[in-house]
């Protein structure tokens, strides 16, 4: 409601900036296999006036993946997507950066990840450009399996990579 | 590039002797530093003493590595951009570095590296890094919190994370593994539970005084100095927090900036002055004092002690020594006359006042000492002295009244308490008597003279000094052997210990004197001093020889070669601690009565000259020392820790051909790289300029060379392997220096390793053999050939002299005699000629193919007449080939003969025999008419030329029979 009433008292300089079709890619760079998958389904808002942001994926929006069946084994084995449908990242950004003024930004995000329910708090760097009228946000990370409790079975040992490198691009426009 | 910082000068600002009132407050540094870049004065805000010994100088132009006496840049990158640095610190021999733009470099083994974790750096200044139990490296920035590097991850604190304030000052460990975090807002202790953050505070809402906690230092067993922004300084005990206190009133309104800590002495820069405290804990409740430095007042940066607990500072931008190890200057020479000062006492009132008590012109004066700075009390003249009085010596008896010797005027005894005083006539040795020195032990008082040693036995009555005193003399006759005594010492067995000037030194105990003499090997019989060690043996000194140790059974002498400085030493005295502090006019010298390693208090800059007269030495409860020189009176503080006043050796630096190799992994080398430097250095900021090193290459030249040098050269050094030994020392005295060492093997060029060595030999052994091989065959081949060409000839021969040719030779020149004599005659010539022709050409292995052609023709002359036109010979060959071409003897010949023999030559069956050049071989062919009767042969000849060729040249003869023709292809040569 409070946001709602923001939007509303109208010439106020725009705060809130979401999105729902970023980009966000993995890959596994295992010695045996390349694995990779990505999910146009990324959801998110950046509040700038508070620096909080907020981003959410559903797991079982990525595609890709070398066959259909190692998909099934992502979602059914690996990230248990029944139980845990989403990965978030939620928090704040360390940085005091004005998003009245166009221009690239490398800003660090503080926040608490959480993907297969276990939450881990990180800093993911990134790097922010801000147009006329939206922002776009890029970052690259790395997401270690065992930091997840995500179990790679020995077999595939070889073939799963355990950091596994994420990149997200993302277009944010403000919120109406 | 090569950076020598020759650029780099120091300064040693000389003792300033500032000649402002304000008591002693004004005492300058000891020396001053300052880094000096293009004239330039590069400002110095951050300093560190690492494990190693090293002082690390964070300026706001990077880094600098100061060794007592040079200032070194260290460069963070490759890059000569300069970095404004905010934080130094040492974590796991890691030197970490913080700068004001939030970035972080770790520089090990002298290589630098930036710290770049995937998180990202701080955009804000870095405060200050430290490392918990854990490893894991905390990081204080101002604004951004604090971030944890943990398992490879970067975790930021902040206030959202319960953290006091984003603005964090400094970091420190508590015992319980906490961080300790000084921030704009109060104390913040962080640990982690598991992953989870956990911050407790501890707040102005606790207790604390202000809440902007600029700096934490942690004194060990969870108490903290806390020095804050408006209210000074005051201590935490985390064991209870209930207890903490501020420290020091007269700062309660001040900054801290800063507080170096060692051994729980404390230095702490605020923005108006420099104070110095000691913090200790009694029964786990700490005890704190705390006192303004002597130096002058000012804004002081950054205070540090050093590993040898020299205290210095960061002032006006320049590094500067305020304490040398033991020796502060408590009272500059303007306050006091040096010249006078023959004696000093010191004394405690009943109070607990510490008092220091010094000879002067007809006067006694008395300063107050607290904590290393001394301010004038008051001023004792004594009427009856007049200039050509000396006063030698002062005691203070059991009653606290203070004995005064004098040369010419006896013993004047004075009551403090009062200011009277007066004249001891009681004994006739005493009254206008020349007093050496006064000692004592409770009620007795020994006092020498130059008529002999006088011993005064106290009661209570002399609490007042007009009551009469009793004295026993003790002259020749007593057994001390002179009445020249220089000093007399009771021990803590209450043996009384008499020095004499020429009949060494007498002890009197259970009313027995005992001497010792040149017969107990004394070397030098003149005693000056007396003192005794914490282990109860007795240290003299001597006018001549230096000192002797006495361990009850034999006299051990420390002399120049042990170390000592000079060897006519006026007083001795021991510090409590297990060290004997030594004056000379050369210097203070610092025996470990223990080891007899000697150090000694810098006496250039420092000291100058200290007082040489005797008893210029006194030493307090606590062991402190205090001793006078032209410069002043000093105190020395003992050191406690044996060995923290080693020079420490390091080998710094390998360099070859003096570009710098990571010699921590690396001691492998080819054989031209051969050319070696090697850089040290030997810490002792005490007193840098006395490091001597000692240094050696095993292998190479296994003699220690000396030097003052910080590097070894070895150029062109020979394959193999090497040990650098380096060593320093501060008298020349080696024996007990640490070495440091560094092996390393220079491989020997591959031309001279056993493998390349065998393989040479092998392949040589292998030409040798096909040479011989070689030889061998060729003579082989040679005597082949000399055995094919006789077998030739031979074979040639016979045919000429077979009957068949004869007969039918004959036969024709019957026929020819018959029809032209004339043409007979010839034909006996040719065929002469011929027979000739072959006994001479088989000398030649090749003949010219025109004389072969000739042979040829003298045969098919006499052939022809035979078989007339029946016989065909074709030469079709030019002038050139003719002439050029070499043949073996006799080859045509016996194929021309060959021809004749094999085939029926007749009108119906004529034999041509040609002779042609076809490309690169000599053709010669006949049509071929086999004889029904074959003439036997002897299979000689055609094999023989063809082994003849192939001997000569290796080239085949090719021989073609279609049964038409028969063609032998020779090959040209």
């Amino acid at each position: 409601m409070m946001l709602i009433t923001c939007s509303i008292a109208g010439n106020r300089a725009i705060t809130i900036f979401i999105t729902s079709n970023g980009t966000i890619s993995f890959r596994s760079d295992a010695p045996f296999e390349l694995i990779r998958a990505s999910s146009k389904e990324l959801k998110g808002a950046v509040e700038t006036d508070k620096k909080t942001f907020s981003f959410k994926v559903r797991m079982r929006s990525f595609q890709g993946f070398n066959s259909p069946l190692q998909r099934e084994h992502f979602n059914e084995n690996y990230m248990e997507s029944e139980s845990y449908p989403e990965a978030t990242f939620n928090g704040k950004i360390i940085e005091d950066i004005d998003f009245n003024t166009p221009g690239k930004y490398i800003v660090r995000a503080k926040g608490i990840l959480s993907i297969h329910g276990i939450e881990q708090e990180r800093i993911i760097k990134s790097e922010v450009e801000i147009k006329q009228g939206s922002v776009l946000i890029k970052s690259n990370f790395t997401v270690l399996l065992s930091d997840h409790k995500i179990l790679i079975p020995k077999v595939v040992s070889e073939k799963l990579a355990n950091e596994i490198k994420v990149e997200v691009i993302a277009e944010l426009l403000p919120k109406q | 590039m090569r950076c020598y910082l020759q650029h780099i000068k120091y300064q040693l600002t000389a003792l300033l002797l500032l000649a402002v009132s304000m008591a002693f407050a004004q005492q300058p540094f000891l020396k001053t530093f300052s880094i000096e870049e293009n004239n330039r004065t590069i400002k110095i805000t951050r300093l560190l003493s690492t494990s190693q010994g090293w002082i690390y100088c964070g300026t706001n132009e990077g880094l600098y590595r100061f060794d007592g006496i040079n200032f070194k840049k260290i460069n963070l990158e490759d890059t000569l951009k300069q970095y404004s640095i905010s934080c130094i610190s040492e974590i796991n021999h890691q030197i970490w570095v913080g700068l004001r733009t939030g970035h972080i470099y770790i520089i090990e083994n002298n290589q630098s590296k930036k710290f770049t974790p995937q998180e990202g750096l701080p955009k804000k200044a870095i405060n200050d890094i430290i490392a918990d139990k854990q490893h894991n490296i905390w990081i204080a920035t101002s604004g951004e919190g604090i971030y944890c590097y943990r398992d490879k991850k970067l975790f930021n604190w902040n206030t959202d994370d319960g953290l006091t304030d984003n603005y964090v000052y400094d970091l420190e460990l508590d015992n319980d593994g906490n961080i300790v975090a000084g921030t704009d807002q109060g104390l913040s202790f962080c640990y982690w539970e598991g992953n989870k953050k956990r911050v407790s505070k501890f707040t102005s809402a606790n207790g604390l005084p202000d809440n902007i906690t600029r700096v934490v230092k942690s004194c060990g067993n969870n108490i903290f100095l806390i020095g804050t922004q408006d209210k000074g300084l005051f201590w935490l005990n985390k064991n209870n927090p209930v207890e903490n206190k501020s420290v020091g009133i007269d700062i309660m309104a001040e900054q801290i900036n800063c507080i170096g800590y060692h051994n729980n002495i404390f230095l702490t820069a605020t923005e108006n002055g420099l104070y110095n405290g000691t913090i200790t804990t009694s029964k786990g409740i700490p005890v704190a004092a705390l006192n303004k430095n002597a130096v002058a007042s000012g804004k002081y940066a950054k205070t540090l002690i050093d590993k040898e607990g020299n205290e210095w500072v960061c002032y006006d931008n320049k590094l500067s020594l305020v304490n040398s190890t033991s020796a502060q200057k408590i009272i500059p020479d303007d306050k006091v006359d040096t010249k006078k000062i023959h004696s000093l006492l010191y004394t405690q009132s009943a109070t607990g006042i510490n008092y220091l008590w010094a000879t002067g012109d007809k006067r006694i004066q008395r300063f107050i000492i607290n904590n290393n700075s001394a301010t004038i009390d008051k001023s004792f003249p004594i009427k009856g002295i007049d200039e050509k009085t000396e006063i030698t010596s002062l005691y203070e008896d059991a009653y606290r009244n203070i004995w005064i010797g004098t040369m010419g005027k006896g013993i004047f005894v004075l009551n403090p308490a009062d200011g009277s005083y007066r004249n001891i006539n009681e004994d006739s040795l005493l009254s206008n008597g020349s007093i050496l020195s006064i000692t004592g032990s409770g009620n007795d008082i020994w006092i020498s003279s130059l008529a002999g040693a006088i011993k005064c036995t106290l009661t209570d009555a002399n609490a007042f000094i007009r009551s009469s005193y009793h004295f026993t003399n003790y002259n020749e006759v007593s057994g001390i052997g002179t009445n020249y005594i220089y000093t007399i010492f009771v021990d803590s067995k209450k043996r009384v210990w008499f020095g004499t000037d020429g009949k060494g030194i007498t002890v009197f105990e259970n009313n027995v004197f005992k001497n010792y003499n040149k017969q107990n090997g004394l070397e030098d019989e003149v005693i000056y001093s007396i003192a005794e060690d914490s282990k109860g043996y007795i240290w003299f000194s001597t006018s001549a020889v230096g000192l002797y140790k006495f361990d009850g059974k034999q006299f051990t002498n420390y002399a120049i070669q042990q170390g000592l400085s000079y060897l006519s030493i006026a007083s001795i005295e021991a510090d409590n601690h297990g060290n004997i502090l030594v004056t000379n006019e050369k210097g203070v010298d610092i025996i470990n009565a223990e080891t007899g390693n000697i150090y000694y208090i810098s006496n250039e800059n420092v000291l100058d000259k200290p007082n040489a007269t005797l008893n210029c030495i006194t030493k307090d409860g606590n062991g402190n020392i205090y001793f006078s020189s032209n410069k002043g009176i000093f105190s020395y503080n003992p050191w406690q820790n044996k060995d923290h006043a080693q020079v420490v050796t390091i080998l710094d630096d390998v360099q070859l051909f003096l570009q710098s190799i990571d010699f921590h992994n690396r001691n492998t080398f080819s054989y031209d790289q051969n050319n070696f430097t090697f850089n040290f250095a030997g810490l002792y900021y005490s007193d840098p300029d006395k490091v001597e090193f000692q240094y050696k290459l095993d292998d190479f030249n296994n003699e220690w060379f000396t030097t003052k040098d910080h590097f070894a050269s070895f150029p062109k050094l020979p394959a193999g392997t090497y040990t650098f030994h380096i060593r320093a020392s501060l008298n020349n005295n080696f024996s007990a220096a640490k070495e440091v060492t560094y092996t390393f093997t220079i491989n020997k060029p591959y031309w001279r390793q056993w493998w390349f060595l065998l393989l040479a030999a092998i392949v040589l052994a292998l030409i040798f053999y096909s040479i011989i091989k070689y030889r061998e065959r060729e003579v082989q081949k040679l005597q082949q050939l000399q055995q094919e060409k006789i077998q030739f000839q031979f074979e040639t021969l016979k045919n000429q002299v077979n009957p068949h040719f004869l007969f039918n030779s004959f036969n024709t020149l019957i026929s020819v005699i018959d029809e032209n004599p004339h043409n007979a005659i010839e034909y006996v010539e040719q065929l002469s000629d011929f027979y000739r022709t072959i006994v001479t050409t088989r000398e030649n292995e090749l003949i010219p193919l025109e004389e072969e052609l000739s042979l040829i023709n003298k045969y098919f002359f006499i052939q022809q007449k035979r078989f007339g036109s029946s016989l065909n010979y074709v030469l079709s060959l030019s002038e050139e080939d003719i002439k050029h071409i070499q043949i073996p003897p006799l080859t045509l010949q016996l194929l021309a003969e060959n021809a004749i023999k094999h085939n029926a030559i007749s009108k119906e069956t004529p034999l041509t025999f040609e002779i042609l050049r076809s490309n690169d071989y000599l053709v010669v062919q006949n049509n071929i008419n086999e004889k029904i009767n074959k003439e036997p042969s002897t299979g000689i000849g055609l094999p023989n030329i063809i082994h003849r060729y192939r001997l000569l040249s290796g080239k085949e003869v090719r021989v073609e029979n279609n049964h038409q023709t028969f063609k032998v292809l020779l090959p040209v040569l």
